[in-house]
């Protein structure tokens, strides 16, 4: 066919180097972007997120969740109380330590001072030592004792058996506040007595003193001196009989022991009774 | 080593080619001053349209520029450079979504079927350029089928031989000759409709 020949416009190449200019430009600003940095949220929810991420990320969270689980659960185990804790915060155990307490101070006070009540000291202690372990053994916790719960060397509460307490202990503790009420009564009682009975034997000491004083006094020694040595002799038996009398008179009770059988008995028919 | 402006002159396509490859802008430039006219013309009468074949035949010599490396010597320069030029055409027809000529049905004896003209107007631009005749020749080329009209204007516009234009849309050979020859009859009907007293 013979068709004129179309040619291209003056401003073709003007075009076409723009075009390639433009070109050339959009490689150069898609390498920039690449380049840019991304941010942590897009790579995790953006367009150019890391798929290896997500599960990385649940196993992190998961493993967080149960590392906390584990720490709050070790937490709480050691917050248990103790079995030590228990008796040393209950109010009877309380009051128990502070008697027992006293009697140390009583048997200090009983040790220095009186040398002739000393064993009847140490055997009025040894019977009150006996009688609040028994109250002890006896007397209930009134707080939630650990009964289900037996500590190991550990510290740490290990279950253990209720019937084979029962088992080895034999009875069931009672329950009832009057009870320990009496037996506390009785306890005070003991202890009062105990305490009257230290005072009569220092008064016992000061009177020996005084006695002695007399004796080698000034004024009897002049007597002695003026009188024969029989008169003396008589005077000072007569002194020491009086003075006996008068002790007699005023602390007719002065043999604790007695004092401690008729207690001690009356302890035990209450005891019983409470029992019964 | 820089060669002499007056050098790339004398240098096959091929070779010019091979030079760009080696980022050589002057061969590229001289490729582009070789072929340019040859390609408007090709796409003008491929779209119809002489803006458009410019704009086309320039994004044809930028994917040259840029799919530069692409090129192996075992295919003649041109015949690639159309092949470029053609798939521009087609995917921007694609994409417009239009051909310039409206259909026209396949060319058969016995069942003729009437085709329409195309409806555009003619710009005083292409009736000054192109004279009354090549102007309805032009039509009737766009009214054309796309696989006619594009060996068509290899073989008759830009005197391609068959090889040539075989390796330029990919057809086998025979299949080239064909449609070459049926195209022909389709312009001749269409001609002769349009001349009809």
């Amino acid at each position: 066919m013979n068709l004129p020949k179309v040619k291209a416009g003056d401003d073709f190449l003007n075009s076409l180097q723009s075009k390639i200019n433009l070109a050339e430009a959009e490689p150069i600003q898609k390498k920039i972007s690449d380049t840019e940095k991304i941010s942590v949220w897009s790579k995790l929810f953006g367009k150019n997120r890391n798929p290896w991420l997500i599960p990385s990320l649940s196993l992190t969270i998961v493993a967080i969740f149960i590392v906390s689980i584990y720490v709050l659960n070790t937490g709480k185990v050691k917050e248990v109380p103790t079995l030590s804790d228990f008796q040393k915060n209950t109010p009877s155990d309380i009051k128990l330590n502070d008697r027992v307490s006293d009697e140390t101070k009583v048997q200090e006070k009983l040790s220095t001072k009186d040398a002739e009540g000393k064993t009847l000291s140490e055997s009025n202690q040894n019977e009150t030592s006996r009688k609040l372990n028994d109250e002890i053994s006896k007397e209930p916790s009134k707080t939630p004792a650990p009964s289900y719960y037996d500590m190991d060397r550990s510290g740490y509460p290990t279950k253990i058996n209720v019937s084979e307490t029962k088992e080895e202990t034999g009875k069931i503790a009672p329950s009832k506040d009057d009870k320990i009420i009496i037996q506390e009564k009785v306890i005070m009682e003991s202890e009062k007595k105990v305490s009257e009975e230290t005072n009569e034997t220092l008064d016992k000491r000061i009177k020996g003193d005084e006695f002695d004083q007399k004796i080698t006094s000034p004024a009897i020694k002049s007597e002695v001196k003026d009188g024969s040595e029989n008169k003396g002799e008589v005077e000072k038996k007569e002194y020491k009989k009086d003075v006996k009398k008068d002790m007699r008179k005023s602390k007719p009770a002065t043999d604790s022991t007695r004092i401690e059988k008729k207690d001690l008995e009356k302890i035990k028919e209450e005891i019983q009774k409470e029992n019964k | 080593m820089l060669l002499d402006k007056s050098i790339y002159k004398k240098l096959s396509d091929e070779e010019l080619i091979l030079e760009f490859q080696k980022d050589k802008v002057e061969a590229f430039n001289e490729l582009v001053y070789r072929y340019k006219d040859k390609v408007v013309n090709f796409l003008y009468r491929y779209t119809g349209n002489r803006d458009e074949a410019e704009d086309l035949a320039q994004d044809a010599f930028v994917k040259l520029y840029r799919s530069k490396h692409l090129y192996k010597e075992i295919a003649k320069f041109s015949t690639w450079f159309y092949t470029i030029a053609i798939n521009t055409a087609r995917t921007d027809a694609r994409k417009k979504g239009r051909y310039n000529a409206l259909s026209i049905s396949d060319y058969d004896p016995e069942n003729e079927k009437d085709y329409d003209i195309p409806a555009e107007v003619q710009s005083p631009e292409d009736y000054v350029n192109a004279g009354i005749e090549n102007y309805y020749i032009q039509k009737a080329i766009d009214s054309l089928e796309e696989s006619f009209k594009q060996v068509i204007i290899l073989r008759d516009i830009e005197d391609m031989d068959y090889e040539e234009i075989a390796q330029v849309t990919g057809l086998p050979l025979g299949t080239v000759k064909s449609r070459i020859n049926r195209g022909r009859e389709k312009l001749k009907k269409i001609l002769k409709e349009i001349y009809k007293p």
